[in-house]
C-alpha cells in the first residue's frame, strides 16, 4: 500500500464547520480542501453518514477525503441529524428527514466561496445507500456519485432480510445501532449543552429492532429509498463498487442493467471495504480510479474512464476454505456492458439422486431436517476484516444438508453472474426456508463456498405477499443465488447444499421442518463464462491513500468468534467479540474506546430455542469529562411472535446518567 | 426398583477385616454375612480392587454386597496391596503380585470358619479383569466367576489402544489411576500408621502411563493378564456381562465361542457400569439373576440359570443420535451357542453411487480429513455419568459430512444384526503412517445419523498388532476393519451408512502427518452379520426388576458439577474440548469422613495439523475428618512431536496445608509407527 503524503494542493482541515438546515437545526462536518480553495474553487465531495465524524469514523476519513482534498477538491464528512455533533434527533435509516437535509447540505456546499457549484457525492454502506437515494431526488449540483457496498433494494440485498428470510444481521446491526446510535455529542463542539443533547438523545432512541421487524414483508417501508423502484429517478452518472466477499454485490450487476445513465463498477474480490483496503485483496488504487472520475465529472477533464468496460471485476480462483485472505487468487476481467451481448452460457445440471448430472435421472423424493445450527461454517453475512468473516470448510454444514456433487470437472468452468437453483420440493410445515450453497469440493475432500441463497418458502410468489405452504405439496420455488465470479478447477467437483436452516445467518422458522426435495426433478443453472480478450487489458494502479489518523492506542482492540458446543445442555453458541479497544485521538485529544461481544444460541432440535444477545459498551474521556454507555439487545422468538429485550445504560463521571429498558413483542409474519 | 431391607438371613458388617498375605502384609476388606455364617457356613464372594472399599466404592458396594449376604454369602470387598487400608504400594494394573494375593486372599477366605470353602469372584471393570485373570490362576476354592465390562485382549480391547491406535482413554483412565495412587489410608482403621503407609505410597508412586506408553504394540507387556492368550487355563465357570454402550463388549462374544467351561453371556444397552445399576435403561434385576448363577455354582443349586441360552442380547432399535437418553429402544434376544447358525453374512459393496449389492467399477475416492473428525463419536467407555455428562455417540452428521460416505438406498426391510460387521477395504495412504476410523451408521429417513459400531485400524498393523510394517506411500493395499460387536435393528426405510476418515480425535491420537487416505471404490465392501429372527426369542425369561440393597447416607457439602463445551476458535482454528466432571464434596454420614472430587480435562488440536493435538488432564482427591485432611492433586500432559510423545506428569500432596510431596515426570517416548 502506498501512503501519499505529497498530494499536489496542501490541504487544510476544518475540525467542525456547521451547516444549518431550514427547521434550525445545525449538522455538524469535517471538510478537507485546498489551502488555496477560496481562491482557486474546486467541487465539492459529499459523505453522509451517522457514524461520528470525530472519531467513529475518523480513521477511515482521513487516508480517502485528505487524498481527494489533496488532488483538489473539498471533501464534507457530514454528520446525519441526531448523530455525533448534529443537532436533532436520528429516527431511523434512510428517512425522508436525512434525504431532505442531504439536499439542503448539496446546496450549502455548492454555494460555499470554495466551491465551484460542482457536487459529488459518496460513500460505502449507509453512504453508498443515500448517494442512490439522494441522487434519485436529483438535487441540481449533485453531477456524479461513487456509491459502495450498498444498495438498490432495501428488502432484497439489505441487512434485514435476504429471500424473506430474517437475518442474524438484522439483529446484529440494530444492536449495533442501539448502541452507536446512544453516543453523546463532544463538549468540546456543543459545548455545556451536551448533557441535555445526551439525555434527548437516549430518550428518543428508537428500538430499531422493533421496529424493523415490525415489517417482515416487502412493503413501502422498505420500498421507501430502495431506488430500484424508479431506477430512472438518477439522473446522474453512477459508479458502483463492490467486492464479493461483500453483502451487496447483487446490487451492482442489477445497477448496471437498470439505471439508463452513464455507469460503471468494479467488483474486487474484497468484504465490505473500499478497494484501497482489499481484506482480503488483491487491494488496488480505487481511489485513483475514484478520481479519475471525479475529475471527469465535476471538474469536465477527459482522464479516460468513460471508456473503460463498463463492469471491472475480480475473477476468483479456487483457494482453500479459511475464514480470512491475505489476497485472494485469480485475475481481473472485464465486461463491456451489463448485461453481456455475449460470453456467458447458462449451463444446467439436475439435482439427482446419486449427485450432480447432465441429464435428469430417475424421480426420487428425498426428505430432509436440518439441526438448527446448520450454518456454524457460513462466515458473516457482511464481512467487516474481523478475521472470522469469510465461509470456513463448508463440510460442518453439509453434513446437515442433502448435498449433490457432480463428477470431478474434466475442464476449469468460470462463472460470473447468478447461480440460479430450481427445486421441487414439499414442506411438512406451513413456513418453511431452504438455504442452498454452491460449493466447490476439493480432490481433497474440503468444500469451500462459492456462493449461496436463502428463500422463505413463503415468498416463492414474490416478498409482498407471503402465502403459506401447503403440508405435503409439491410446489416448484427458484432460489437465485448471490452474484459472483469463481473458477471451479478440473479435478474438483460442483456440490449443491440445500438445508432447511442456516443458523445464524437466518433466524430459525416457527417449527422444525421436514423437506421432501424431489430429485430428479430439481436443478441448478450456472452463469458459464467464456475468457474475453478484454480481460487481459484491465490494470489497476497500487492502492494509494492519504495519511492515516493520528491515534495512540491505549488498550489493544480484540476480535474473535467461538462456535461453542454446549454438550451438557446440547446447545450451540456462537460467541464474536469484537473490540476495538481504547485509542487516544491525539488531534482532538479524546480517548475513544468500543467493547462488543455477540451470542446466538440455538438447540439443534428446537427452533425455538434461538437467542441472540449483544452488549455493547462505549467510552470517552477527556479531561474530566468522561462518558460511557451500554447497550444490551435480546432477541428471542416463540412460535408465534419475536421477542426483543432493549437496554441502555448511560454513565456521567461513572455515576448513571440514564436507564432505558424496553421489550416489544412482534407478530411473525410467515417467517 | 425396589429398595430390599428384610432378606431370608439376617446380616451383619465387619467394617474392616484384615486379610495376611504369606509375606506379612495385610489387605483390608469390608465384609458382609449371616449373622449365623459361623454356624451355617456360606459361600464367599469376592470382589478385588483397588478403588476403596471404605469411600469410594462404598457407594455402590452398599447396595450391591449385603443383597448376596442377605442369601446367604459372605461378600467381601478386598482392597489391593496399596490401596484404600491395605498395606504395601501399588504401581500398575494386573501384575502378578495381585495376582498372587488374591489365589492367597480366596485361600484364607475359604478357610475360614464362616466360609463353606467355595469362593466367587465377581468384578465390573478391573475387579471383572482380574477375575478372569485369577481364574486362569485356577484357585482351588474359585468355583465360578461373574466378569463385567472387562477384557480377556489387554492390547485389543482396554483403554489403552483400539485396532492399533491410541486412545484417549489411556490418558483418561491413566490419569485418573495415577491421582488414585497415591491416596490417604483412613486414620480411624489404620491408626497413626496412616501417615507413614500414605508416605510409603508417594514414595513408591508411579506415572502408569508411562509404561504404557513404551509398550505401542502388542508385547509381552499386554499378553501378561490377557487371558486370550490360554483360554483354557480357565477352569472355573464363566458368566461375563457387559453393554454395547461399553469399551469392553467384544471380549464377550470371544469368550463364548472360545472358552470350554460352562459360561454364559449378557449383554444390555448399557455403559461401563453393572446391569442393576445400568445407564442407559433398561436396567435389570441383575443381583437376582446374579444370585442363580451363584446359587447354581457355589450352592449347588439347580437355578435354571444354565438353561438360559448361552448368549443374551439387547437387541437395539431407533437408537437416538444423542449425547445421552434414558432408555435404550429394543428387545431381549437369545443364541443357544455362539457363534450361532443363525447369523449369516450379508455383503455390501462401497461403490462410487454408494453401498449396493453388487460391486460396481473401479473409483479413487479421496479424503484428507480435518483432524476433529470425531467429535461426534462420544467416549470410548462411556461410565454413565448420566444425564448431565453427555458421553454416548452423537449425530454422526458432524462427522460424515467430513468423511468418505458410502450410503445405501432406504432398505426395503428390517435388517437385525448380531455380531461384528467387517468392512474391507482397498485403500492408499500418502503418508508411511495413518489410520482408518470406520464408521457403520443408521441414517433415519429425515437424517439424524445413529452411530451402529465402529472400529479403527492403525493401517501399520494391517497383518496384526505385533510385527507392524510401514505403509508405502500411495501404494494400494487391502485391509479388513473389524467393527465392534453389536446388535442393532436397521427399519425398513432407513438407510446404511458405511463412513471412513483419516481422523478421528479425540478418541484416538492423531497420526503424525495429515493423512490423505484413498479409498478404491469398487473395490472395497462391508459384512453385516445378519441375524435371523427365532421364534424362542419370544419365550425368553424376562429379567426381573431392578432390585437393591439400600445405599449409603450421605450429606452433599458442595455438588458436583458436569459440564462438556466444545469450542471452536474460527480465527485460529483451534477447537477445545472441555470435561468438568467434579464430584464435589460429601460427608459420608455413618462413618464421618468427608470425601471430595474434582476432575476435568483440557483437549486441543487445529484441523490442519495433528502435532498441534495437545491434553491436559487433572484430578484432585480430598479426604477430611475433623482437623484431619489430605489432598491429592495430579495432572498430566500430552503432546506429540512427529517422532515421540511428550508427556508430563505431576503429583502433589497435602497433608493440611502442608505440601508433602511434589513428583514431575518429563518423559520422551518414540512412537512406534502410531
Amino acid at each position: 500500500m502506498t501512503i501519499v503524503g505529497q498530494l499536489p494542493c496542501r490541504v487544510r482541515t476544518i475540525e467542525t464547520a456547521w451547516i444549518p438546515m431550514a427547521d434550525g437545526v445545525r449538522l455538524a462536518a469535517r471538510i478537507w480542501l485546498p489551502e488555496d480553495a477560496e481562491r482557486r474553487p474546486v467541487p465539492a465531495i459529499l459523505e453522509y453518514v451517522p457514524y461520528r465524524r470525530r472519531d467513529g469514523t475518523r480513521a477511515r476519513d482521513e487516508p480517502k477525503h485528505g487524498y481527494f482534498a489533496g488532488h483538489g477538491y473539498a471533501c464534507a464528512r457530514v454528520d446525519i441529524r441526531g448523530s455525533g455533533d448534529s443537532g436533532g434527533l436520528l429516527r431511523d435509516e434512510y428517512t425522508r428527514q436525512e434525504h431532505d437535509d442531504a439536499l439542503e447540505v448539496i446546496a450549502w456546499l455548492s454555494r460555499e466561496p470554495w466551491c465551484t457549484g460542482n457536487v459529488g457525492m459518496m460513500g460505502i454502506s449507509w453512504g453508498g445507500f443515500n448517494s442512490l437515494q439522494v441522487a434519485a431526488r436529483r438535487p441540481p449540483a449533485l453531477k456524479a456519485i461513487i456509491t459502495s457496498c450498498s444498495t438498490d433494494d432495501r428488502y432484497a440485498d439489505d441487512v434485514h432480510f435476504m429471500g424473506g428470510c430474517v437475518l442474524g444481521d438484522n439483529f446484529s446491526w440494530a444492536a449495533t445501532m442501539w448502541g452507536r446510535a446512544a453516543a453523546p455529542p463532544d463538549p468540546d463542539v456543543v459545548g455545556a449543552g451536551w448533557r441535555a443533547a445526551w439525555r434527548e438523545r437516549l430518550a428518543n432512541l428508537p428500538v430499531f429492532l422493533a421496529d424493523w421487524l415490525a415489517h417482515q414483508r416487502r412493503d413501502d417501508t422498505w420500498k421507501h429509498g430502495s431506488v430500484c423502484e424508479d431506477y430512472e429517478a438518477i439522473q446522474c452518472p453512477v459508479l458502483a463498487l463492490g467486492g464479493w466477499a461483500d453483502s451487496y454485490t447483487n446490487a451492482i450487476p442489477r445497477l448496471l442493467a437498470h439505471l439508463k445513465v452513464p455507469r460503471q463498477a468494479i467488483i474486487g474480490a474484497w468484504a465490505h471495504f473500499w478497494g484501497y483496503e482489499g481484506t482480503p485483496g488483491p487491494a488496488v488504487g480505487i481511489l485513483q480510479e475514484c478520481l479519475r472520475w471525479w475529475d471527469h465529472w465535476l471538474k469536465g477533464k477527459d482522464t479516460g474512464i468513460m471508456n473503460e468496460p463498463m463492469l471491472r471485476a475480480f475473477m476468483q480462483d479456487w483457494d482453500p476454505p479459511r475464514p480470512a485472505y491475505e489476497e485472494r487468487s485469480g485475475r481481473w476481467i472485464a465486461e463491456p456492458a451489463w448485461p453481456p451481448k455475449d460470453g456467458i452460457t447458462r449451463r444446467a445440471f439436475v439435482l439427482n439422486e446419486r449427485g450432480l448430472g447432465g441429464a435428469a435421472g430417475p424421480e426420487a423424493p428425498l426428505i430432509l431436517r436440518s439441526p438448527e445450527d446448520t450454518g456454524q461454517a457460513a462466515g458473516e453475512w457482511c464481512g467487516h476484516g474481523t478475521g472470522t468473516d469469510l465461509p470456513t470448510d463448508q463440510r460442518i454444514d453439509d453434513a446437515g444438508s442433502l448435498v449433490f456433487d457432480g463428477a470431478p470437472l474434466t475442464e476449469r468452468i468460470e462463472i460470473l453472474g447468478q447461480p440460479v437453483a430450481t427445486l421441487e420440493l414439499a414442506a411438512d410445515r406451513p413456513v418453511a426456508m431452504v438455504a442452498v450453497r454452491l460449493n466447490d469440493v476439493a480432490p481433497d475432500g474440503s468444500s469451500s463456498r462459492v456462493t449461496w441463497g436463502l428463500l422463505n418458502l413463503t415468498h416463492r410468489d414474490g416478498h409482498e405477499s407471503p402465502a403459506p405452504l401447503v403440508p405435503g405439496r409439491r410446489t416448484r420455488v427458484r432460489v437465485p443465488l448471490n452474484d459472483i465470479a469463481q473458477t471451479f478447477p478440473a479435478g474438483h467437483r460442483i456440490r449443491v447444499a440445500v438445508s432447511t436452516a442456516y443458523w445464524p445467518m437466518a433466524w430459525s422458522m416457527p417449527e422444525p421442518v421436514t423437506l421432501t426435495v424431489f430429485a430428479g426433478a430439481s436443478s441448478l443453472e450456472l452463469p458459464v463464462r467464456a475468457p474475453r480478450p478484454e480481460d487481459a487489458k484491465v490494470a489497476f494502479g497500487p492502492p494509494e491513500h492519504a495519511p492515516p489518523m493520528n491515534a495512540t492506542v491505549l488498550e489493544p482492540g480484540r476480535a474473535h468468534q467461538v462456535n461453542r458446543r454446549l454438550v451438557t445442555t446440547g446447545e450451540s453458541e456462537v460467541e464474536v467479540v469484537f473490540d476495538l479497544g481504547r485509542v487516544r485521538i491525539d488531534d482532538i485529544g479524546l480517548e475513544y474506546g468500543s467493547w462488543r461481544t455477540e451470542t446466538f444460541r440455538i438447540r439443534p432440535d428446537d427452533p425455538t430455542s434461538a437467542r441472540a444477545e449483544v452488549v455493547y459498551r462505549f467510552a470517552y474521556r477527556r479531561g474530566d469529562w468522561d462518558a460511557v454507555h451500554e447497550s444490551r439487545t435480546i432477541m428471542t422468538a416463540t412460535r408465534d411472535a419475536f421477542v426483543v429485550h432493549a437496554d441502555l445504560d448511560a454513565f456521567d463521571g461513572g455515576r448513571r446518567f440514564y436507564a432505558r429498558s424496553e421489550e416489544r413483542r412482534i407478530p411473525r409474519d410467515h417467517v | 426398583m425396589r429398595i430390599v431391607t428384610t432378606f431370608p438371613r439376617k446380616v451383619r458388617e465387619i467394617e474392616n477385616l484384615w486379610v495376611p498375605m504369606p509375606d506379612g502384609a495385610r489387605l483390608a476388606a469390608r465384609v458382609w454375612l449371616p449373622e449365623d455364617a459361623e454356624a451355617d457356613p456360606v459361600p464367599v464372594i469376592l470382589e478385588y480392587i483397588p478403588y476403596r472399599k471404605r469411600d469410594f466404592t462404598a457407594l455402590r458396594d452398599e447396595p450391591m454386597h449385603p443383597y448376596w449376604a442377605g442369601y446367604g454369602y459372605a461378600t467381601v470387598r478386598l482392597d489391593m496391596r496399596g490401596s484404600g487400608e491395605s498395606d504395601g504400594t501399588m504401581v500398575d494394573e494386573y501384575l502378578k503380585q495381585e495376582h498372587d494375593d488374591a489365589v492367597d486372599a480366596i485361600a484364607w477366605l475359604a478357610a475360614q470358619p464362616w466360609c463353606t470353602g467355595a469362593v466367587g469372584m465377581i468384578g465390573n471393570s478391573w475387579g471383572g479383569f482380574n477375575a478372569l485373570q485369577v481364574a486362569a490362576r485356577r484357585p482351588g476354592a474359585l468355583k465360578a466367576i461373574i466378569t463385567s465390562c472387562s477384557t480377556d485382549d489387554r492390547y485389543a480391547d482396554d483403554m489403552h489402544y483400539m485396532g492399533g491406535c491410541l486412545l484417549n482413554d489411556n490418558f483418561d483412565w491413566g490419569t485418573t489411576f495415577f491421582g488414585w495412587l497415591p491416596r490417604a489410608p483412613d486414620p480411624a482403621l489404620v491408626g497413626e500408621r496412616w501417615r507413614a503407609m500414605w508416605q510409603e505410597r508417594l514414595d513408591a508412586a508411579a506415572f502408569p502411563i508411562e509404561d504404557w506408553m513404551r509398550h505401542q504394540r502388542r508385547d509381552a507387556f499386554w499378553k501378561h493378564g490377557s487371558v486370550c492368550e490360554d483360554y483354557d487355563a480357565i477352569q472355573c465357570a464363566v458368566f461375563a456381562v457387559g453393554g454395547w454402550l461399553d469399551g469392553y463388549s467384544n471380549a464377550i462374544p470371544r469368550m463364548l465361542a472360545n472358552l470350554k467351561v460352562p459360561r454364559l453371556g449378557l449383554i444390555g444397552p448399557w455403559a461401563h457400569k453393572f446391569p442393576h445399576n445400568a445407564i442407559p435403561g433398561p436396567a435389570i434385576g441383575f443381583l437376582q439373576e446374579a444370585l442363580r448363577w451363584w446359587d447354581y455354582w457355589l450352592k449347588g443349586r439347580d437355578t435354571g440359570i444354565m438353561s438360559e441360552p448361552m448368549y443374551r442380547v439387547w437387541m437395539q432399535e431407533k437408537v437416538p443420535a444423542k449425547g445421552f437418553y434414558d432408555t435404550c429402544p429394543g428387545r431381549w434376544v437369545g443364541e443357544p451357542s455362539w457363534p450361532s447358525p443363525s447369523v449369516r453374512t450379508l455383503r455390501w459393496h462401497l461403490n462410487e453411487g454408494g453401498l449396493e449389492q453388487r460391486p460396481g467399477r473401479e473409483v479413487a475416492l479421496a479424503t484428507r480429513s480435518p483432524q476433529t473428525v470425531g467429535l461426534a463419536a462420544g467416549e470410548w467407555c462411556p461410565y454413565g455419568t448420566g444425564g448431565t455428562g453427555p458421553e454416548f455417540p452423537t449425530d454422526q452428521r458432524e462427522d460424515d459430512g467430513r468423511s468418505l460416505v458410502f450410503d445405501s438406498a432406504p432398505l426395503p426391510a428390517r435388517i437385525e444384526i448380531l455380531g461384528a460387521p467387517v468392512v474391507t477395504l482397498d485403500l492408499a495412504i500418502d503418508k508411511p503412517v495413518g489410520f482408518v476410523a470406520v464408521r457403520l451408521g443408521d441414517v433415519a429417513p429425515d437424517g439424524p445419523t445413529t452411530r451402529i459400531s465402529y472400529g479403527v485400524l492403525n493401517l501399520s498393523h494391517r497383518d496384526g498388532h505385533e510385527d507392524l510394517k510401514p505403509m508405502v506411500p500411495g501404494q494400494r493395499v487391502t485391509v479388513r476393519v473389524r467393527l465392534n460387536d453389536i446388535a442393532y435393528g436397521i427399519d425398513a426405510g432407513h438407510r446404511l451408512r458405511v463412513a471412513l476418515s483419516s481422523a478421528y480425535w479425540p478418541m484416538v491420537w492423531p497420526a503424525p502427518a495429515p493423512v490423505l487416505l484413498t479409498v478404491t471404490a469398487g473395490a472395497s465392501r462391508l459384512e453385516l452379520p445378519e441375524r435371523l429372527p427365532r421364534a424362542e426369542d419370544a419365550a425368553l425369561r424376562p429379567f426381573p426388576s431392578v432390585e437393591l440393597a439400600p445405599g449409603v447416607e450421605r450429606e452433599t457439602l458442595e455438588p458436583g458439577v458436569s459440564r462438556r463445551t466444545i469450542e471452536r476458535d474460527v480465527l485460529t482454528g483451534e477447537t477445545v474440548l472441555r470435561v468438568q466432571e467434579d464430584v464435589g464434596r460429601y460427608r459420608m454420614t455413618r462413618i464421618g469422613l468427608e470425601v471430595g472430587y474434582w476432575t476435568g480435562e483440557e483437549l486441543r488440536i487445529r484441523d490442519d495439523d495433528p502435532l498441534s493435538a495437545s491434553t491436559a488432564m487433572w484430578r484432585t482427591t480430598e479426604y477430611a475428618r475433623d482437623g484431619w485432611r489430605t489432598r491429592t492433586a495430579a495432572r498430566t500432559e500430552v503432546r506429540a512431536t512427529r517422532d515421540a510423545f511428550l508427556l508430563v506428569g505431576e503429583l502433589d500432596a497435602f497433608d493440611g496445608d502442608k505440601k508433602i510431596a511434589s513428583k514431575r515426570w518429563d518423559v520422551r517416548i518414540p512412537r512406534d509407527l502410531v
